[in-house]
């Protein structure tokens, strides 16, 4: 019998969701679009249409050695054309949002190869050559793990991520990259993810609401599904837990819960 | 000396400056009222106008119910999507040593 991936336990919405993200047969559901020039724009790392720099000359040119994991492992494009490595930093809220930095690291790692990615307590950073970060932020920032407003396109000061919400359910910014449009009710990014002003603001279009977030989420929070509710997941976590902590102690001990 | 009370005013989602200045305006017409400060997470960015308020401490005479239910009659005006309020001392009233030592008043 082949093996099929569980990716997560539980029957919860938060445990389907992030079974769903972290597949990569699933395809992300796109629910904005953005365009190219727009995305580098955020990203700040070039102008748009300026040359991408390079580390090294192409793969091609260089005279690679022989060696049967480099004929076996296909480059990503932008190692092909030998890129700089750059980063797309997400912060995503504590209420409700698409997706957490935790879950982030699963899906990055199922989903993009020669990336690297780390998590903190309230932001996810992924690091890859400029060309595959480009592909990667296109990517999230139009498909369902992308919120306007619970998450934030942030390449320092991210603090934010547990404070309150402001009156209109945006996550705080310090640097205030992003205003909320109470004309049209959308979100707009008035600056790249450093904090430069960018040319013209770009949408990233209207804040789901409340109950849809709380549909799309992966966490699990007392104002929404908790984790003691999926009794599955809990019984992972503990037994993860008894694991680590008895499982180089005493590990003839049976796990007790 | 004289310490007077406070009333803090705590509410469910970081305010506009717009709405603090609202409230603050309500408050500071009564007399009973001799400070009103706000705090709020601090802005890393140029246009510092645009601050957020996340706690607002009201320096009253005497807190009685009269005083807390005519502060409680502005929050609900204000803020509909609720807030708590706590009574106590949160901002400082007198000099501490390093003030003393920076030589100020």
């Amino acid at each position: 019998m082949a093996y099929k991936a569980q990716f997560h336990p539980g029957k919860s919405d938060p445990s389907k969701n992030r079974r769903k993200y972290m597949d990569p047969s699933y395809k992300l559901q796109k629910i904005r679009s953005v365009s190219d020039e727009d995305v580098v724009r955020v990203l700040g790392h070039r102008q748009p249409g300026e040359d991408y720099k390079s580390v090294h000359p192409p793969l091609e040119e260089m005279g690679e050695p022989e060696c049967p994991i480099r004929e076996l492992v296909e480059p990503t494009p932008g190692a092909k054309a030998g890129d700089r490595i750059r980063y797309v930093q997400f912060t995503d809220s504590v209420y409700f949002a698409p997706i957490s930095p935790y879950q982030r690291s699963w899906m990055y790692s199922y989903r993009y190869r020669g990336m690297d990615s780390g998590t903190l307590s309230g932001r996810h950073v992924v690091e890859a050559r400029e060309r595959d970060v480009e592909a990667i932020a296109k990517e999230l920032i139009e498909s369902e793990t992308f919120d306007a407003a619970r998450t934030g396109i942030r390449g320092r000061t991210v603090h934010g991520h547990a404070l309150r919400l402001d009156e209109n359910g945006i996550m705080f910014d310090a640097m205030q990259r992003y205003v909320f449009d109470k004309s049209t009710g959308e979100v707009k990014y008035v600056k790249d993810m450093v904090g430069e002003p960018i040319p013209a603001p770009i949408s990233v279009g209207k804040p789901l609401s409340e109950d849809e977030l709380k549909k799309r989420t992966t966490i699990y929070r007392a104002d929404g599904v908790t984790i003691k509710q999926d009794e599955e997941v809990l019984q992972m976590v503990q037994n993860v837990h008894w694991e680590r902590s008895f499982g180089g102690f005493e590990p003839f001990k049976e796990a007790k819960f | 000396m004289k310490i007077r009370p406070e009333i803090q005013i705590f509410p469910f989602k970081l305010i506009s400056k717009e709405t603090a200045d609202k409230i603050t305006d309500e408050l500071t017409r009564f007399d009973f009222v001799t400070n009103v400060s706000v705090h709020g997470p601090s802005i890393n960015s140029n246009e510092n106008e645009n601050y957020m308020v996340g706690w607002i401490w009201i320096e009253v005479e005497d807190n009685n119910e009269t005083v807390q239910r005519i502060i409680k009659d502005v929050c609900d005006e204000y803020l509909p999507f609720g807030y708590n309020i706590e009574i106590g001392r949160f901002t400082k009233y007198k000099k501490g040593v390093s003030d003393y030592i920076k030589g100020l008043n």
